[in-house]
């Protein structure tokens, strides 16, 4: 008979989150084998926890608060998403055809998105935001706890390993972005590099980036 | 300082007190670069990577409202950073290299008593040890043993269930063990 895996009911003994206590101590007073691997836990974790602490530089917060103010002084950018709401809502009939004729939701392939070789520059007379419009969606649901989740674009194409497009490598930012904030309950925080990233997009490199997003998001 | 210090810190800062944020930095420098350190393996990006989590927290700190701790919020964001660093260093897997486990275990002190040299020895051992983990086990270990945050806040940082916490660290508790029996650090 195969003998029961108590790692787990030990491990969450010695936290104090044993769901039965009770049953655990029992066995653990019956069983030589568990009494000696409870205490190895119980030693690594006094090991842990002896672990030599960081001397911190007594001017560390002073370092933090002068990054503070020197990103203070510098121009804030205005993050107004109510021109690519309107953008969104403008696009969304023709997005949504496109993205079906490509395969949808579980098209495992990047949708071929066409674009002029030197698009028009769009005069935007609107500030430009740090968000497109599903991003700005994708956030606010995942804010609202709701589970999303974008899938990873594949690193090889059936003609080989593709050479990232510029799509590609603002998909991979957004990915990246979304992914480590998508499964937390903090406030999706974007670093400057992306938000540098989506201000230089212009209006059709923007809805490339929502139509590929689109098509890449699950839970929509 | 109980939570509710740290969001009061956080109500004064909204309210312009900027030296109410120095504190709050005052207060979590020290845990958040400990465990940056122990994710990343790098004191030096570890300071770098605590420094961004505050400043990330500042420029959305109007955002901020009460939740169960502030610590869960701070660690959740230094723990995406880590992570973060590790995929951009290539080191997302099995930690670092022996070059500077070496590096560790001669910063150790070899002098003094006996026991005092086995601890020091067991010590380097962990450290390697934890290093040979994959950064899911490491930070759950990191949180649970040296943060001492329970089940729900880890469940919080790290965005999962609460039952996955569970598994998770008791997975991790066994590799750890297993990693140092690899090493020698304790019998098979």
């Amino acid at each position: 008979m195969k003998k029961h895996d108590w790692t787990e009911e030990l491990s969450a003994l010695l936290d104090g989150e044993a769901a039965q206590p009770d049953a655990v101590q029992r066995a653990v007073s019956e069983d030589a084998d568990l009494r000696a691997r409870l205490d190895e836990y119980q030693r690594l974790g006094d090991a842990m926890r002896a672990l030599p602490k960081p001397d911190v530089h007594p001017a560390f917060a002073t370092r933090v608060m002068a990054s503070i103010q020197e990103i203070e002084a510098a121009p804030a950018p205005v993050r107004s998403l109510r021109w690519w709401w309107a953008a969104a809502g403008l696009g969304a009939a023709a997005m949504l055809a496109l993205v079906l004729n490509q395969g949808g939701v579980n098209a495992p392939a990047v949708p071929k998105v066409e674009l002029a070789e030197n698009p028009s520059p769009v005069v935007i007379e609107e500030p430009v935001s740090e968000e497109t419009a599903i991003v700005a969606r994708m956030a606010e649901r995942m804010e609202s706890g709701e589970e999303i989740a974008l899938y990873e674009a594949p690193e090889e194409t059936a003609d080989g390993v593709a050479e990232p497009g510029w799509l590609d490598r603002v998909y991979e930012e957004v990915y990246a972005q979304l992914e480590y904030y998508g499964d937390t309950n903090e406030p999706l925080l974007y670093d400057d590099s992306f938000i540098e990233m989506m201000d230089e997009l212009d209006a059709q490199q923007r809805q490339a980036l929502d139509l590929l997003l689109q098509s890449y998001m699950e839970a929509v | 300082m109980t939570a509710a210090g740290d969001w009061d810190l956080v109500r004064r800062v909204q309210e312009g007190d900027a030296g109410a944020f120095a504190e709050l930095v005052r207060r979590y420098e020290q845990p958040v670069i400990h465990f940056c350190q122990r994710m990343v393996n790098s004191r030096e990006d570890a300071e770098d990577l605590a420094q961004e989590a505050f400043v990330r927290v500042y420029r959305n700190i109007g955002k901020l409202e009460p939740q169960a701790k502030f610590s869960t919020l701070l660690f959740g964001i230094a723990r995406n950073l880590a992570l973060n660093h590790l995929r951009d260093t290539g080191r997302r897997g099995r930690g670092k290299t022996d070059a500077l486990d070496d590096h560790v275990l001669a910063a150790e002190p070899r002098t003094g008593p006996v026991f005092q040299a086995e601890q020091s020895e067991m010590l380097a051992l962990i450290e390697r040890a934890l290093n040979r983990l994959s950064p899911d086990h490491r930070e759950v270990l990191l949180l649970r043993e040296l943060q001492g945050m329970d089940y729900d806040g880890i469940a919080e940082v790290i965005g999962c269930r609460k039952g996955t916490v569970k598994s998770r660290i008791a997975r991790a508790r066994e590799q750890l063990r297993l990693e140092l029996v690899a090493l020698g650090g304790l019998m098979p």
